[in-house]
């Protein structure tokens, strides 16, 4: 079968990173291959035909040579990458039942009995046994040799990473129910109280599924966006932010929104006196963190959604002002709020188009582009006669 | 009536009407009130760059050496919240670059002056270099400072500074600070900084053009945040009074210095 | 701190701008008597500059200049949607999960385009802001073209915006169609019997805001939704000879039984559905920098004005005929906003009024036997098209002799002399029925209550115009009828019409006499109205109008 398979490979990441032309494919690392469909690890475990995968800000990341070298420990390969997915269980007594992929492999897909501490909270994205059991080592689907992943025509996955899909609900809003689930696990991170001001830096897809979030757990508060692209800026307001503005006036909106006086230092520093209660970055770069680090109030909480690599970052006013710093990863146990939310919220207007597997190359090369357009999602269409 | 068809007597016969005129401007010509209006490209990034440069080869040199300022107070305004209102008193037309070169480049890059539309935006030309020189924007004058303090809100709400002369002509002196400024802090709660600029009108008074080098003082003040329930004419009167202070302090140590 | 003019924030209107209404002393300069030593006069022929010498002891009656314009226009909207007249706040009004709808002035408006961005774009963007803060997801924009033609996405995409436009369109962004079966709701009849039809999501929306430009007084108040989303049942209630006949002119509200009766159906629209009224109005800067001397006396033209217009006079008579209508066609004002008002139709109309009036009206003493006229290239039913003979007809007859307060500016039975060439085309695409009207009607009649009598219903239930209207960017079938009797109260009123330079096919069919040169026609109105007459040149463009006592 059809599968595009990334095999890691120091040289050429490094090579990509230090700006070797890659195309977006990480110099030749990423390849269409006519491979074997992965065989169920253990009677639990089902295939799936991908009917939709996603392409994560994390996948071109990891393409474009900017992703952190800490998750080679975390991940196999060659594998196949993709975890966005939905598709059709593809045998067994529930062929042809449609479901959506919840990636993380923990404890219970591994077969491995006690669960760890994590698991045993439900935080199955935070296994600490993820190298170990019946799946070679990987945190996730598509980043997991044995598993497979979205892009490809087929992979295998636990019973327990298997969601069904309501009939209601189209395939491109199913797509993006687990970014969705990762926006509202952030959202349950950050846990704002109502009359707080939360700001959400970026208006990518995570950006934008994460003010949907946080208009849907928490409509007492005030949500600003932080929106690079005017086009964006639309698509962040039809999802409920109160105020979007572009990153260079994040301070000033802060200081009017939070009562908060701004000020300028050398070399344009611009800090709060003040500032917001939470603010979540979905972009995962130096200049967002020290953006969102210098607009929070003393003791507030910073939680970074966006995959941060390598970044150069001032974090002196985290310190002086006592702040929290947080990470989200991974959908939690949210999949069925939020196929509930996906149902009444329509992602799928997200999405700009899908490509089949052989226009891989375009695909990537465009995604940025669609990004910025304000149609923020591309998806690989895997349906037949795509 | 046909026969005394206009302009015929001295265009001397023939049924084409002459192709050039006498310009004839009596009385006051109500369309030739048209002014240039703001150069919004002269604030964009590039051109920002450009009048950086131009000021530091060219404008703040030449007032350096005519006026050998002396500047004092710029470090409180690295405590100084963004964005603010400048108000210096006006002696002459060099009082601008004067402020314009002792405030921080942090200040200065963000901060637009606001030139009076019938002086300095009187055709395009004088609204491009004045735009390009000192970064104006049209303050209109007439009718009560209304359009011109408008313009100056959107300014601060675009987070940049604003510089403004409260006694909005030269040389008015104590008695001409008007209520304006005042009024604009109220309205959009910004701190309004009192700047003292000392001996300026000697070097270039108004209406003289360059008189004479001499020494300057630039001198400024901690902020003035507008109080609840403050009237006008109360922040104007606390202004002035700021300025005043200001004045006499430098003058003192103007003397100590000489 | 807080600097922006936020909804959350307390009453803070005292930076936000009034513009006070121009001195008496400018209007003096507008009414300019013509001497011996005064320089020709500059006339506007279509596409085309003509300098014409007028007679010793002529008036000339010029537009004031332009106003000022609002220094911060997103501050105004968002005071005026904030403090409304007559109406609660926008946001009070707006409610989480209501259907809003939004209809807003076509191209017709303003002349020439003014540039991007355009008014309605900001007023557009900031009703949906608001909409989106309070979460209302079922908005529907909606151009009220009444039976005018449809606009193109393009021509969308200007009045709107890009953002507006990628976002809407085409299922929540579209055309009003006066002739869907489907798309009408009859709201009943006004107790004179006038129908009142309208749009049917307009209807039966939860609430109806209508973002308009006012440049001319004739525009607002209850035309704007009673007759923009209307159909041709109830335009027929005010769209004829008698009404406009009676209407002395259109151009003043008061005095204006078109007006009348559209504000009779307003009230009943009103009942169906909450109208949130946005007006806004223009300052009469039509000529960018450097042209904008076309509009000062000529006397006040420097050098090097007339050494630009006799270069812009050769160029234009040089370059050939679809050159110079392409160049003209794209052509943008720098238009001005002086004011925006929001709230209830008739204390926000008022406002309005009054600010048209600041800006175009003069005073002029006493009427003329003979009034001259240049006419331009445009008006408001050939944008991006082509002026046929009936257009020029109705920018004549129609809105130039209605450009007026009180008295017409030409007597009872004196004559009216237009420079333009009347050229027998037509817009294949845009006026078909025009084509046929000037063919089959004109030929017949030319009188307004004989030509509705007999022809109007034919050509308005045609089944192929109709099929134009829907589907092509064709005006409706009976839109040359409504040109035609727009210029029915001139033609009582006038005795003689004449076009310098006109075609004299299209001339004599539409009834009306040509001349080749301004003297020639001067002549011929001699013995219309006697020996010796009082002539009065009406300098437009830039519009404006004549309060004659």
């Amino acid at each position: 079968m059809l599968a595009l398979r990334y095999t890691p490979s120091l040289p050429r990441f490094l090579a990509t990173r230090l700006g070797a032309p890659s195309g977006g494919t990480g110099a030749g690392a990423l390849a269409l291959e006519d491979v074997r469909p992965p065989l169920p690890p253990g009677a639990d475990w089902l295939a799936v035909r991908p009917r939709l995968a996603g392409i994560c800000g994390s996948d071109q990341a990891l393409l474009g040579g900017e992703a952190s070298l800490y998750l080679g420990s975390l991940t196999s390969g060659p594998f196949v990458p993709g975890h966005e997915v939905v598709g059709e269980v593809a045998a067994g007594e529930r062929r042809g039942e449609r479901v959506v992929v919840e990636p993380a492999l923990g404890c219970a897909a591994r077969g491995l009995e006690p669960d760890c501490p994590e698991c045993a909270e439900g935080l199955s994205a935070l296994c600490r046994h993820t190298i170990d059991g019946a799946v070679s080592a990987g945190l996730q689907t598509g980043y997991c040799r044995d598993a497979g992943g979205g892009w490809s025509e087929g992979l295998v996955a636990h019973e327990s990473q298997l969601h069904t899909v309501p009939d209601a609900l189209a395939d491109e809003d199913a797509v993006l129910v687990e970014p969705l689930a990762c926006a509202l696990h952030a959202v349950a991170v950050a846990d704002p109280q109502p009359g707080e001001t939360v700001v959400v830096i970026g208006a990518g897809t995570i950006g934008l599924l994460t003010v949907a979030a946080l208009r849907e757990r928490a409509p007492q508060t005030t949500v600003l966006c932080v929106a690079k692209h005017s086009a964006q800026k639309a698509a962040a307001r039809r999802l409920g932010a109160d105020h979007v503005c572009p990153p260079e006036r994040l301070h000033g909106e802060g200081a009017r929104l939070t009562n908060a006086r701004r000020l300028v230092g050398h070399g344009g520093r611009e800090m709060l006196l003040g500032g917001f209660d939470r603010v979540l970055d979905c972009v995962g770069s130096g200049a967002s963190i020290e953006a969102a680090v210098t607009a929070t109030r003393p003791r507030g909480r910073v939680v970074l959604v966006g995959m941060p690599g390598e970044v150069k970052v001032d974090l002196s006013v985290a310190w002086l002002r006592e702040l929290e710093l947080r990470g989200a990863y991974g959908p939690e146990a949210d999949f069925p709020g939020a196929i509930a939310l996906a149902q009444r919220l329509s992602p799928g207007r997200l999405i700009d188009r899908g490509w089949p597997l052989r226009s891989y190359r375009r695909a990537l090369e465009e995604a940025p582009r669609a990004a910025r357009a304000g149609r923020v999602k591309t998806v690989f269409d895997l349906t037949p006669g795509a | 009536m046909l026969e005394r068809l206009a302009g015929r007597a001295s265009a001397g016969g023939g049924d084409r009407p002459r192709a050039r005129w006498k310009t004839r401007t009596a009385g006051r010509d109500p369309w030739t009130a048209g002014e240039a209006a703001d150069q919004a490209w002269l604030r964009r990034p590039a051109a920002s760059l450009a009048r950086e440069a131009l000021q530091q080869a060219l404008l703040f040199p030449a007032a350096r050496t005519l006026a050998r300022p002396r500047v004092m107070g710029a470090e409180g305004l690295m405590h100084t919240p963004q964005p603010a209102v400048l108000a210096p008193n006006h002696e002459s037309d060099l009082d601008t670059p004067l402020v314009l070169l002792a405030l921080p480049r942090a200040w200065r890059s963000r901060t637009v002056v606001g030139a009076a539309s019938d002086r300095f935006y009187r055709d395009r030309l004088h609204a491009v270099a004045s735009g390009l020189w000192i970064n104006t924007f049209p303050f209109d004058r007439g009718g009560g400072q209304r359009r011109g303090l408008a313009l100056a809100a959107s300014f601060l709400r675009d987070d940049h500074n604003v510089l403004l002369y409260p006694q909005a002509t030269r040389g008015a002196g104590p008695e001409g600070f008007r209520l304006g400024v005042a009024e604009l802090c109220l309205a959009t709660r910004a701190p309004l900084i009192p700047v003292h600029v000392g001996g300026s009108a000697l070097i270039m008074p108004k209406g003289r053009g360059l008189d004479r080098r001499g020494t300057t003082t630039v001198t400024f003040a901690a902020p003035l945040y507008p109080r609840a329930g403050e009237s006008p004419v109360e922040l104007t009167d606390r202004l002035a009074l700021a300025i005043d202070a200001l004045g006499a302090g430098s003058a003192r140590r103007h003397e100590g210095a000489l | 701190m807080s600097i922006a003019p936020s909804p959350r924030r307390p009453d803070r209107v005292g930076m936000i701008e009034r513009n006070r209404r121009a001195p008496g002393a400018e209007r003096e300069a507008c009414v300019v008597e013509v001497t011996e030593s005064s320089p020709p006069t500059l006339f506007h022929a279509g596409e085309q500059f003509r300098l014409e010498r007028l007679p010793v002891g002529s008036r000339i009656v010029y537009a004031p200049p332009p106003l000022k314009g609002l220094a911060d226009v997103e501050a105004a909207i968002s005071a005026a949607l904030d403090h409304p007249l007559g109406m609660d706040p926008l946001d009070a009004l707006l409610v989480g999960g209501m259907r809003l709808t939004i209809a807003f002035d076509d191209i017709s408006l303003p002349l020439p385009q003014m540039r991007t961005p355009d008014i309605r774009e900001r007023v557009i963007e900031q009703v949906i802001e608001r909409a989106y803060r309070a979460g209302v997801d079922d908005i529907h924009l909606i151009a009220a073209l009444a039976v005018h033609r449809r606009l193109t996405p393009a021509e969308l995409a200007r009045i709107v915006g890009q953002r507006v436009f990628d976002e809407f369109f085409p299922d929540r962004l579209y055309n009003h169609d006066a002739e869907d079966p489907n798309g009408i709701a009859a709201l009943g009849a006004t107790p004179e019997g006038e129908t009142v039809e309208l749009n049917r999501r307009a209807a039966e929306s939860d609430l109806l805001v209508y973002v308009n430009v006012n440049m001319v007084t004739m525009d607002g108040g209850h035309k704007s939704v009673p007759i923009g989303l209307g159909t041709y049942a109830s335009l027929r209630a005010h769209h004829n000879v008698h009404s406009l006949r009676h209407s002395r002119s259109f151009m003043d509200p008061n005095s204006s039984e078109l007006h009348r009766s559209s504000a009779r159906q307003g009230t009943i629209v009103e009942e169906a559905v909450p109208i949130f009224h946005v007006e806004t109005t223009l300052n009469n800067d039509m000529f960018g920098h450097p042209l904008g001397f076309l509009a000062k006396p000529e006397g006040r033209w420097t050098a090097r004005e007339q050494t630009l217009f006799a270069g812009l006079r050769r160029s234009t008579e040089a370059m050939g005929p679809k050159l110079r209508r392409t160049l003209f066609q794209k052509t943008v004002s720098p238009y001005a906003v002086t004011g925006v008002t929001a709230g209830a139709v008739d204390p926000v109309h008022e406002v309005t009024l009054d600010r048209c009036a600041a800006q175009q009206a003069v005073r002029v003493q006493g009427q003329a036997d003979v009034v001259t006229a240049g006419l331009p290239y445009i008006c408001p039913y050939n944008v991006n098209s082509i002026m046929n003979p009936i257009l020029v007809m109705c920018l004549g007859l129609g809105y130039f002799f209605n450009l007026y307060r009180g008295r017409p500016l030409v007597r009872e039975g004196g004559v009216m002399i237009f420079t333009h060439p009347v050229k027998r085309e037509f817009h294949p695409v845009h006026h078909p029925s025009y084509i046929d009207f000037f063919e089959e009607v004109l030929a017949e009649t030319t009188d307004p209550a004989e030509v509705e009598r007999r022809f109007e219903r034919s050509y308005a239930e045609d089944e192929w115009y109709r099929h134009l209207y829907r589907t092509s960017y064709a005006y409706h079938g009976v839109h040359p009828f409504y040109m035609w009797y727009w210029g029915a109260h001139a033609l009582d009123h006038l005795g003689e019409v004449i076009f310098v330079g006109g075609d004299p096919g299209a001339c004599r069919r539409m009834g009306f006499r040509r001349a080749d040169t301004l003297r020639d026609a001067l002549e011929m109105a001699e013995q219309v109205v006697g020996r010796d007459p009082s002539v009065t040149h009406f300098h437009a463009p830039p519009l404006f109008y004549c309060e004659v006592e």
